[in-house]
């Protein structure tokens, strides 16, 4: 029962529901009365689960959609209360259950584990008893999984009943209440699966595999057939589609992305075309709600909500939502409008959480990662893609299998991309690359320095090559080389200097870059030695997959080259999240404390030292370990007592007071710099002096103090150099700024820019040469508006700043958007679908969307000759002209536009201020 | 541009007169010398060795500074700095002063020679005047306007702007739907008023600025017009007369933006047409020039 005199219920969020235990706050979104607390982490309740018992918190730390627990902006974490299923999934955390364990017990059709339970389709009921004075009194209701909260004595059975009860306590299980309380769920959830496949289901659309249809692997595993549905339930033939209401009034909002063509050279077969043009008509047909990417089928809806919050929770947009009563309830887009009118920006979310096909492929995205991606991928999903080249099918990719040694874990096998998804993958086929590299043969994988957008899956045999030149210049072409245009791409001597020699079994390299948008910290050469043991997948007498090596048997290394967006995405599978996050992790420690600058006083011999005490020192189990920071989240606040030390691994954060009732910020720190040192090299623990708080998504290194204090006890020089060392206020400039300026530079986002735009107003006429410029260079679409936020005398205009931490990249659901080479300019390549997710996430308001020509001549020298584009509008951002001066500057007749960097910037505005005083 | 950007304006223009002067007189200087030991006669006469020679010369330069247009034209292409091409437009410009001075034997000559003469000094005085200018406004927008926008957008912003002042007087004066209260904020004749001067004053300054001839355009009448409102209106309608006031002092920001931003290109007016009249008869004059010669 609610706890109505609790004091943590928080009365802002009570709705009208104000009598039940849950009520819709004002977006309507069903939300638990109580308010979590951060002390309901370390109150556990122990309770029983088919004769299992487990012990969890009342509460668990509320994640995103990769898994990562949230944090306020005081950096506590966000408490969720635990739910029934989340303490089943302890037991397959600890190996009681096995996952399809799990998924016959608890079923779910509307649960995601990483957005808000909403409890509308009732597929994971389950039945709760509670023992009170050691008497089992059974519940009068069933409640589903998937919201209700653990309490105390709590008793649950699933549908597994008697069958699936804990073998070591079934002697002590009450036969009769078990059995009684499983048929009970049994009943009922078979009951609602026949129910909705009388209403729902419907054979798939076209002749290819698009989705994972949920609701009949729900459906099959609970002995419920389409078939087999009774007639008494069956949908009445009658009754009208939901496809077609009576009135539509879509009102649009944006110009409608229309379906281009996209003839390669299959597809221009008059079969192939005759397909896709057979494919539209019938959808633009049958199914008028949809979209250039989804194709949405209202009927097939089971109104789990998964689109609704996949569009709310994971992604910003809030674009769905529910419109219609009774028979006509659906789910709807804006005002009911048309997706494809809507301001849905076709990210794709919604589709790929939708159980049962009611929002489904429509075109494949033909991504184009590689200059010699196939020109063959069909756009239209049902043309089935060309098999047995190095670029996977969806199915291929589900197959594709990883053996690695994990630092905590051991051997394990993992398959990245099962729990992916299909209609994910099927979009994105031509995302995964394999290449073999055979017995006895190299093969460069990538290059340091460069910008890649594509992360290296390891199978598990091999050795990688690391290489590294550190600071010193790319080897120049000699003058016989450049005679004769003959190049040694290969030659190692351009590589630098051998770091270290990775094993197949590291599961991924390449990653960070990926993760972060930085350039290529090494050079990887994948070596295949003549004696290459091959290896082999089996599985274990549990069923678990292990990999089995053949020594006497040669075979090749295998590596997957991925995009950054498949990335993205096996970060959200719980098949390779946590994998990948381990590697991750491990890694970054490694890399943040050798290259941090904490150790720039010490010599090499005394720098390797301190480096391996920092990774191995412990005290009380807890040594540095590795943290993500939200933008704005709080690290260190001002009066804490001090209890840690911290190395900044990547982003900006800022340090400053609260003076006057105001923000004063004093210092910026970037990568490689620390904090956090002043309160604990003193005698005895002190407080904080500053707060630290991140102005962009920071990764972290931290430091327990009692480490932190016998590194500097067993490195004295270390000691008195932290307390000397003079820090610039902000990373790259010479000189103090005065508060107010540097409280603009934050403000202005100036420390993220690597190549802003900046116009001196003591010499620019306004001519506007520089815009006209850009729009003569660019197919008449300026790239820049001089119009923007001053800087000192500079006019900081709107246009791309080449950010170190590039919003722009995230989340780009079809990997468009990149950087390539070693150049700073992000391109937009012509795989884009227009979502336009790009445009809202550039903080600066540096991309546009503009409407493209079909087909498009102008963009056919980027297309590799290939005019025929994939999309209606596109977005456009400044490229910085290739490379070569941007035009905006070379236009400028007046001494006013110049490209520099945040630091750079700030370094003119001071020359100007010592100049003025 | 002559003594790069961080250079106080006065030096830059004071070193822009003393380049032309100092240029001009330096090279005739020079002529005069080579003349004093027997080189050419002096004055030089335009059908002299030497004249020519130095008409030929200016003509170079003249069409060298005719590039300038192609240049600006294709923007677009890689055709070196334009930063670069201009420096060298101004000291050629400059260079190109006294050697049609010298060429025409500091005389006008003829009516085609003298109209040339007299277009080749108006385009060169109008050229320096431009470069003068484009030295000291840019710095006094700087100063003077801090809520600056694209010049050719001020119309538009100030369209947006009037939208928001009738908007926000409207809402002083009638009662929105969702609002607690039945009564308007300002109610009886000061809302008559209110309407009044919104229709009649307001939204027409917006809109077009010092061309509407309101009393806005002046800050002190501004001033006091918005301060009679002021205390004339409730307590809850004030911070609405504030947002009107600042719209109305930026207008004027813009309209003052908008006369310096006619300066800063009006020169052009003249530069440009009397280069490609001068050119034309310059190219004329030198066909006949030398055919008779």
């Amino acid at each position: 029962m609610p706890e109505f005199t609790n004091p943590d219920i928080d009365l802002d969020l009570l709705g009208r529901e104000e009598e039940s235990l849950f009520a819709r706050d004002e977006n309507d979104v069903l939300i638990r009365r109580e308010k979590e607390t951060l002390q309901r982490f370390e109150q556990f309740v122990d309770i029983v689960i088919d004769g299992y018992n487990v012990r969890v918190p009342r509460a668990v730390p509320k994640t995103d959609a990769q898994g990562n627990p949230l944090r306020d902006a005081q950096g506590q974490l966000i408490p969720r209360t635990t739910t029934i299923h989340d303490a089943a999934v302890r037991l397959v955390e600890q190996g009681l259950w096995a996952e399809d364990d799990l998924r016959t017990r608890i079923p779910v059709l509307c649960h995601q584990r990483h957005v808000s339970p909403v409890a509308v389709c009732r597929m994971c009921s389950v039945h709760v008893s509670t023992m009170k004075r050691g008497k089992l009194t059974p519940g009068r209701r069933l409640v589903p999984a998937c919201q209700h909260r653990v309490e105390t004595n709590m008793v649950v059975t699933t549908r597994a009943g008697i069958d699936g009860y804990n073998p070591q306590t079934r002697e002590k299980a009450d036969f009769r209440v078990v059995e009684r309380a499983a048929d009970e769920v049994n009943n009922a959830v078979r009951m609602l699966a026949e129910l909705l496949l009388a209403d729902h289901y419907f054979p798939s659309l076209g002749n290819a595999k698009r989705y994972d249809d949920e609701l009949l692997a729900v459906a099959h595993a609970l002995g419920v057939s389409p078939e087999g549905v009774r007639d008494c339930v069956r949908r009445n033939t009658d009754s009208p589609s939901r496809n077609n209401p009576a009135a539509v009034h879509p009102k649009s909002r944006r110009f409608p992305l229309n379906i281009l063509q996209t003839p390669i050279e299959a597809e221009q077969q008059a079969a192939a075309h005759q397909a896709w043009e057979e494919w539209n008509r019938q959808i633009d047909r049958d199914y008028p709600y949809s979209s250039r990417t989804v194709v949405v089928d209202h009927d097939r809806c089971i109104l789990c909500d998964r689109c609704v919050r996949a569009c709310s929770e994971v992604k910003p947009f809030k674009v769905i939502g529910h419109t219609g009563r009774g028979y006509g309830t659906r789910i709807s887009f804006d005002l009911d409008n048309l997706m494809g009118q809507s301001s849905c920006v076709q990210c794709g979310e919604c589709m790929n959480s939708c159980p049962t096909g009611a929002l489904s492929l429509r075109r494949r995205v033909q991504p184009r990662a590689w200059p010699d991606s196939p020109e063959q991928i069909p756009v239209n999903p049902n043309t089935s893609f060309p098999s047995g080249s190095d670029f996977l099918t969806a199915d291929e990719m589900r197959d594709i299998w990883l053996a690695y040694e994990s630092p905590t874990r051991g051997s394990r096998v993992i398959f990245p991309f099962r729990s992916i998804p299909y209609s994910y993958l099927k979009w994105n086929e031509g995302s995964v690359r394999r290449w073999i590299i055979r017995p006895g043969e190299r093969k460069l994988l990538c290059r340091e320095g460069e910008y890649g957008n594509t992360a290296f899956l390891l199978q598990g045999t091999g050795q990688f090559e690391l290489y590294s030149r550190g600071s010193a210049p790319p080897r120049k072409k000699g003058f016989f080389e450049r005679l004769w245009g003959r190049t040694d791409t290969d030659a190692t001597s351009d590589y630098g200097q051998l770091l270290r020699v990775a094993s197949g079994t590291e599961l991924v390299l390449g990653e960070m870059t990926c993760l972060t948008q930085r350039p290529r910290t090494a050079t990887v050469v994948g070596v295949a030695e003549p004696d290459n043991p091959q290896i082999a997948l089996a599985y274990d007498d549990n069923g678990r997959p292990i990999a089995i090596r053949h020594p006497q048997a040669r075979g090749p290394v295998i590596v997957y080259e991925v995009t950054r967006n498949l990335l993205d995405m096996m970060q959200r599978a719980e098949s390779a999240r946590g994998d990948i996050e381990e590697m991750y992790s491990f890694r970054a420690i490694q890399t943040c404390v050798r290259s941090g600058r904490i150790f720039a006083l010490l010599d090499a011999a005394e720098r390797e030292e301190a480096v391996k005490f920092l990774l191995r020192e412990r005290v009380d189990g807890k040594g540095a370990e590795f943290r993500r920071v939200a933008a704005g989240e709080k690290i260190v606040a001002e009066g804490d007592t001090a209890a840690a030390f911290y190395i900044i691994r990547l982003g900006t954060v800022k340090v400053f007071t609260q003076a006057g009732g105001g923000e004063q910020v004093f210092r910026l720190l970037s990568a490689g710099d620390y904090f956090g040192e002043t309160a604990l090299l003193s005698d005895r623990p002190g407080v904080r002096t500053a707060s630290v708080a991140a102005l962009d998504p920071v990764e972290i290194v931290r430091v327990p103090g009692p480490v932190f204090r016998h590194l500097c006890e067993a490195f004295p020089k270390l000691r008195e150099g932290l307390r000397s060392i003079p820090r610039a206020a902000v990373p790259g400039v010479q000189g103090n700024p005065p508060p107010g300026l540097l409280r603009e530079y934050v403000r202005q986002g100036l420390y993220q820019g690597q190549r802003l735009l900046v116009l001196d107003l003591k010499t620019c006429t306004r001519c506007d040469e520089c815009t006209r410029a850009c729009a003569d260079s660019h197919d008449g679409n300026a790239r820049l508006l001089r119009e923007g936020l001053r800087f000192g005398d500079f006019l900081v205009a709107t246009s791309c700043r080449s950010c170190h931490k590039p919003y722009c990249m995230e989340g780009c659901p079809v990997d468009a958007i990149h950087r390539h080479g070693n150049h700073l300019e992000v391109i937009i390549e012509n795989h884009c679908i227009g979502c336009g997710l790009c445009e809202r996430n550039c903080p600066y308001g540096a991309i546009h969307m503009v409407p493209r020509a079909i087909p498009n001549p102008a963009a056919a020298d980027q297309a590799n000759g290939n005019p025929h584009l994939t999309a209606a509008r596109r977005a456009v951002n400044c490229d910085l002209c290739g490379g070569e001066e941007p035009f905006c500057v070379e236009a400028c007749p007046h001494e006013a536009a110049f490209r520099l960097s945040g630091p750079g910037l700030m370094e003119e505005v001071l020359a100007r201020l010592n100049i003025r005083g | 541009m002559l003594l790069g950007r961080t250079k106080p304006v006065r030096d830059r223009v004071l070193a822009i007169v003393l380049a032309t002067v100092g240029i001009t007189l330096g090279v005739i200087l020079l002529a005069a010398a080579g003349a004093a030991v027997g080189l050419w006669e002096w004055p030089p006469q335009p059908s002299s060795g030497f004249g020519v020679a130095c008409g030929l010369l200016g003509g170079a330069i003249v069409l060298f500074e005719m590039l300038m247009l192609p240049r600006k034209w294709l923007r677009g292409k890689r055709l070196g700095s334009t930063r670069a091409w201009m420096r060298w437009h101004i000291w050629m410009g400059l260079i190109g002063l006294p050697i049609i001075l010298l060429h025409a034997g500091f005389g006008f000559g003829g009516p085609l020679p003298a109209t040339v003469m007299i277009l080749f000094l108006l385009v060169t005085a109008s050229g320096i005047w431009g470069l003068i200018l484009q030295q000291w406004l840019p710095e006094k927008m700087l100063h003077d306007i801090p809520g600056e926008s694209i010049a050719s957008q001020i119309d538009r912003l100030g369209h947006y702007h009037a939208d928001e002042a009738g908007r926000l007087i409207t809402s002083l004066v009638t009662v929105p739907p969702e609002a607690e209260s039945s009564e308007p904020v300002v109610v009886g004749p000061l809302a008559a008023e209110l309407i009044a001067f919104r229709d009649q004053e307001l939204v027409p300054y917006l809109q077009s600025g010092s061309y509407s001839r309101s009393l806005l355009a002046t800050p002190s009448d501004a001033q006091q017009r918005f301060s009679r409102l002021r205390e004339a209106v409730p307590p809850a309608a004030r911070s609405v007369l504030e947002r009107l006031q600042e719209l109305a002092d930026l207008r004027r920001r813009w309209d003052e933006q908008a006369r310096l931003h006619f300066w800063l290109h009006n020169w052009l007016l003249l530069h440009l047409p009397l280069s490609v009249a001068m050119t034309g008869l310059m190219l004329l004059h030198a066909y006949r020039a030398l055919k008779f010669w």
